[in-house]
């Protein structure tokens, strides 16, 4: 068995599985470092449907009291039935003719706004999003 | 020094656990992320690998690149991640638009190159939970270049 943490006042550093731990290894040996600026906390990963009507607010399961990192992607209708009939997996974040909207990420929600810059409204149908503890 | 680790309760979030604030902020500090935080998963990697693209014209005037990778059922839908490159006429290799700015993934509207490819559609998505299929779709047909899929699937779960 080979040792795996190094716990300093200034440092905690856990290495793989039979991997010896050691202050200067490579990142790519190491589960954990404090020097690092993430740790790949995944902070929910969930399903919306846009219910309609004025700008859309997707809560977070709480306020994290700062914005963090959200990956989102709309599942739509697709253009082309050929190889496979599935969805078209787009970006919310449109351009639809010359309007455009674009999502924004609060500490406690992700605001779709409804109307697009030149006229015309969004439907954003459903959502699929990833929210990441980094910001 | 900024005080870093705590282990037990933390007044400044009001839970109790583990945690390690990011290197020169403070643990009191919750205006932005903790690098541990024992409230939260942590993503596990499941499985992961790239894959080149087929693609065909079988939609006239289009040229439509797919792929579908399966990886061992964790028994329920985990989280995933994927991304399309574009391989050919394209110094960054990074499908982008007009202003640089990468669009795989996305799939909005984006030119590639200096022949007015446009990309209509492109997206990553899970089937079911041991298939994960990759789509673009550009609006010419009979293009010569080639995609690459890079993929990743966490044993997190999705729907928490």
């Amino acid at each position: 068995m080979v040792a795996r943490a190094i716990i300093q006042p200034a440092r905690i550093i856990v290495s793989r599985p039979g991997v010896p731990v050691s202050p200067s290894m490579a990142d790519t040996d190491k589960i954990f470092d404090s020097d690092w600026n993430w740790s790949g906390i995944l902070l929910e990963a969930k399903t919306a449907t846009d219910p309609g009507g004025g700008d859309w607010n997707v809560m977070f399961n709480r306020d994290y009291g700062y914005a963090p990192c959200v990956v989102a992607r709309m599942l739509a209708a697709s253009s082309v039935a050929t190889p496979w009939s599935g969805p078209s997996v787009q970006s919310p974040m449109q351009q639809v003719g010359n309007g455009q909207v674009c999502p924004i990420i609060y500490s406690n929600r992700i605001w779709f706004p409804r109307n697009l810059s030149t006229g015309g409204t969004m439907n954003y149908g459903t959502i699929e999003y990833e929210v990441y503890g980094v910001d | 020094m900024a005080k870093r680790i705590r282990i037990g309760n933390n007044p400044a979030v009001g839970d109790s656990g583990i945690f390690i604030s990011k290197p020169g902020r403070d643990i009191d500090d919750t205006t932005t992320n903790y690098l541990l935080d024992s409230r939260f998963r942590t993503l596990m990697l499941h499985a992961n690998g790239q894959v080149g693209m087929t693609s065909t014209a079988a939609v006239t005037g289009k040229t439509i690149w797919y792929a579908e990778v399966n990886f061992p059922d964790l028994g329920y839908r985990p989280v995933f991640f994927g991304n399309i490159k574009y391989d050919s006429a394209n110094p960054s290799n990074i499908p982008v638009n007009s202003s640089g700015v990468p669009i795989s993934l996305c799939g909005t509207y984006g030119q590639v190159g200096s022949g007015g490819q446009i990309f209509i559609e492109s997206g990553v998505w899970l089937v079911n939970n041991t298939t994960l299929r990759a789509r673009a779709v550009m609006n010419v047909g009979g293009s010569a270049g080639s995609m690459t899929l890079t993929w990743m699937v966490f044993k997190n779960r999705f729907g928490e």
